[in-house]
């Protein structure tokens, strides 16, 4: 099981200002999760609540929390499901908030990487090349518009690869099993730059991600404070510090 | 993009994933369960519990090893990127590789269990009367064993079908050659697509079903180990 598979458990006891904290469970799409292992310490520095971190891939998440999923807020990794989730009443539609914007990015497992996504795409040099799977990970359906956007997909289809999320897609590349991959900038963004090209923007629609307060979490202070902490400068820092846009 | 494309491609692979990995394990696990049956040395046990670790380990345990185990970089993969040119993860013959040791406890204990109940004297007797070891196995232990070597492939098939977590990890869906049924049942899923995931899920609890009547009925008097 993916549930909790990473659990952030800071409870700050005795805190003057906040004598009764609350606790929140954070559900993060899988591309988010470093970034959100970040902010996690943060926001229970900032505000005294307990914070649990779990992830997995968005559409998994979203199922969770279709049956009934103990969480508080979910980071998606796009707006349709975040969409999806306050159309059939599960979320607070005033909450919402988009926390970030996916870059896309060519990397090779760590290699020097030189050349244009759609040169470096081309090659046949690269036997595999792992993707997230398009019809599950926002990721990957950004991955094939770029791929169209190219017009290259005849020439890379036949080498493509799919990963359950972005997540497994850098597995397969750090693994050697796929040569190249093409992932979330935030994944590859404390290495060497060097290591990874940058696909423009211009060759697929913007990865919005959006985040939003769960039913259960409605009254829950410390879930209100931390979709205002998400918005606000430190967090924004943060996101920004894994390769993440912010605008949107 | 056709991701989600043909079920009967994912029927077809699948199926025949489950049949090249019976036919290699019945090549292959036939002398070890015969060994096992009949061994008395003392690390006959450790052979058994080796035998019976995919019972028991998680398939992340299977998945993670076989990647790294299939890696270019590493000694299998790389020497088998040399002789084929191409790569042992995300290929058919790598998920056959997968299976036969996600399946070695079902094909192996079956068999074990019908060898060990092949009589002795019998085997005895067909010695005396000239037949070399080779020969009263074939023709004395093997169609005595009938039920057991039945069982054992149903139950490898079965279970090869029922593959899921090793497959994702070392997978990665590639329709035709990799994406296999119960990964098509995950994406039907996780794309909310539970009409077609009602149809398939019903379609392997039926097979399934199925297949484990038939081995109780092939057992009613030779009983097995796996329940």
């Amino acid at each position: 099981m993916r549930l909790l598979n990473v659990v952030v458990w800071l409870v700050l006891v005795g805190s003057p200002v906040h004598l009764r904290a609350d606790e929140i469970v954070v559900a993060t799409a899988s591309n988010f999760l470093a970034t959100m292992n970040a902010l996690a310490p943060r926001f229970s520095a900032e505000t005294g609540h307990a914070i649990t971190v779990t992830s997995g891939s968005t559409a998994k998440l979203y199922q969770q929390i279709v049956h009934g999923a103990p969480f508080d807020v979910l980071m998606s990794a796009d707006q349709a499901h975040i969409d999806r989730l306050i159309k059939e009443g599960q979320a607070v539609a005033t909450s919402r908030v988009t926390y970030a914007r996916g870059r896309l990015v060519l990397w090779a497992g760590g290699k020097p990487l030189i050349g244009t996504p759609q040169a470096l795409l081309s090659d046949p040099r690269w036997q595999r090349i792992a993707i997230a799977n398009p019809a599950v990970a926002p990721y990957g359906a950004a991955a094939m518009q770029v791929l169209a956007a190219l017009s290259i997909e005849s020439r890379v289809t036949a080498r493509l690869v799919y990963g359950e999320s972005i997540a497994q897609a850098h597995v397969m590349v750090a693994t050697g099993g796929a040569q190249l991959g093409v992932l979330s900038l935030s994944q590859v963004y404390s290495a060497d730059p060097s290591t990874w090209v940058a696909i423009d923007d211009s060759l697929y629609s913007p990865i919005l991600q959006d985040a939003v307060l769960l039913n259960r979490a409605a009254q829950n202070k410390a879930g209100q404070s931390f979709m205002k902490f998400v918005r606000g400068p430190k967090a924004r820092k943060i996101i920004e510090s894994f390769g993440y846009g912010l605008d949107g | 993009m056709g991701l989600m494309g043909d079920l009967s491609t994912a029927i077809v692979l699948t199926a025949k994933l489950a049949g090249v990995t019976t036919l290699v394990l019945l090549v292959m696990a036939t002398p070890l369960a015969w060994w096992l049956a009949r061994s008395k040395r003392w690390f006959k046990p450790f052979v058994e519990a080796v035998t019976a670790l995919p019972l028991v380990l998680p398939p992340t345990v299977l998945g993670f090893y076989l990647l790294l185990l299939f890696s270019p970089d590493s000694t299998l993969g790389g020497a088998w990127v040399d002789f084929t040119g191409s790569t042992l993860t995300f290929s058919f013959i790598g998920l056959v590789f997968a299976s036969v040791l996600y399946s070695l406890p079902f094909m192996v204990q079956p068999l074990q269990t019908a060898f060990e109940a092949v009589d002795e004297e019998l085997l005895n007797a067909a010695s005396s009367l000239g037949a070399s070891p080779f020969d009263a196995f074939v023709t004395v232990a093997c169609p005595l064993a009938l039920r057991g070597f039945l069982s054992a492939c149903i139950l490898t098939f079965a279970h090869t079908v029922g593959e899921f977590g090793v497959v994702l990890m070392v997978g990665g869906s590639l329709p035709g050659e990799t994406r296999v049924i119960s990964i098509v049942l995950y994406e039907y899923v996780e794309t909310l697509r539970f009409d077609e995931a009602h149809d398939l899920a019903l379609l392997l609890v039926v097979f399934s079903f199925v297949v484990l009547s038939t081995v109780y009925l092939l057992n009613r008097r030779l009983r097995f180990r796996i329940a």
